[in-house]
């Protein structure tokens, strides 16, 4: 243990005064302070900041990088200039000599070994993911991606003798499927996507019936809501009065039994042996 | 011992490295300031 605490107490010194005596050293000797080296390292840098530099040159690391780029490009398969959601890849791809056995911008599924054909996808802003649909907004009848024409007809004709797969679409629309490369080269297709379901208008609630009580009490047809019963508020000793305010869309009627009319101004205060004189409710006939 | 020394050239070198990219200056500056410091000091402290 002891011998172990010697060595680490070592080691550290080791490295404390290795970094101090190799600090001092480059402050001591150095031909150029730390920003100049910097910036003769890596002149770009050195030009955003707007810092003056020593030599025109490109820095050593700006070749070395670009050594290593262009060594990587054709085994990554990258174009190099180029991103993967540019819409110049899909004209030039085919075309571009820097480009590996698989593009990063334009992939293709290869055709089954079992001779069957597969349908192709197109990846980048023209797939079907790349497909943005904003909320609220009506299905499309077609969800085929309007990237490039199709051309169905054109490329049933010129199928080689793969047999062509087709997917059960609703529409009458031929089946889209790329089983060679000339085809595609022509005019390239796009699976079609089923249709979806159009979106059927939200029908209304119908009102539900109220039961009318026996005791003939007036019952209000009303839905829910602001309409509903407990929305409403009876002042007791007051005629029940349709409230216009409260926004319903649907009717209320009042029912009852006997001839009560709703517009009935409250009878007149009669004197009562208390009197209180509060307005009586309304007398309901055949209750007496 | 001799790891020691490994560990310790190995820290010499970064410490190098460190100084030379983060230096306030050349090293005819750095050299001038230390002088001019240690003088500084040393008149203040003889005084």
């Amino acid at each position: 243990m002891a011998k172990k605490s010697n060595g680490t107490k070592a080691v550290v010194m080791g490295t404390m005064l290795g970094l101090v005596a190799g600090a001092a050293y480059a402050l001591w000797k150095t031909p150029m302070s730390g920003k100049e080296l910097r910036s003769k390292l890596n002149p770009v840098a050195a030009k955003d900041s707007s810092e003056p530099t020593t030599s025109t040159n490109t820095g050593i690391t700006d070749k070395v990088m670009g050594a290593i780029e262009k060594t990587l490009a054709p085994i990554v398969g990258v174009e190099l200039g180029k991103t993967a959601n540019s819409t110049k890849n899909t004209d030039t791809s085919a075309s571009s000599t820097t480009t590996g056995p698989i593009s990063a911008t334009h992939s293709q599924v290869p055709a089954a070994s079992n001779g069957h054909s597969v349908a192709t996808h197109e990846y980048g802003s023209g797939s079907i993911r790349a497909q943005r649909f904003a909320w609220g907004t009506p299905a499309p009848e077609s969800v085929a991606v309007a990237s490039t024409p199709p051309a169905p007809a054109a490329v049933a004709t010129e199928a080689p003798s793969a047999p062509a797969r087709s997917f059960p679409t609703p529409a009458a629309a031929a089946p889209v499927i790329k089983p060679s490369e000339p085809a595609r080269a022509s005019a390239p297709v796009e699976p079609q996507v089923p249709e979806a379901a159009p979106i059927e208008a939200v029908e209304k609630i119908p009102v539900p019936d109220v039961p009318i009580a026996e005791e003939s009490t007036p019952i209000i047809k009303t839905g829910y809501g602001n309409d509903s019963i407990r929305a409403k508020r009876f002042t007791w000793g007051s005629s029940v009065t349709d409230d216009p305010a409260v926004g319903s869309t649907q009717t209320t009627s009042i029912t009852a039994p006997t001839a009560v009319a709703v517009a009935e101004p409250p009878e007149p205060a009669t004197p009562t042996s208390s009197g209180s004189g509060m307005v009586p409710f309304p007398k309901l006939g055949g209750l007496e | 011992m001799i790891r020691h020394a490994r560990t310790a050239v190995k820290f010499f070198v970064y410490g190098l490295i460190a100084g030379l990219l983060f230096s306030p200056g050349s090293g005819e500056e750095n050299r001038k300031k230390l002088l001019d410091w240690a003088t500084g000091t040393i008149k203040s402290v003889t005084e």
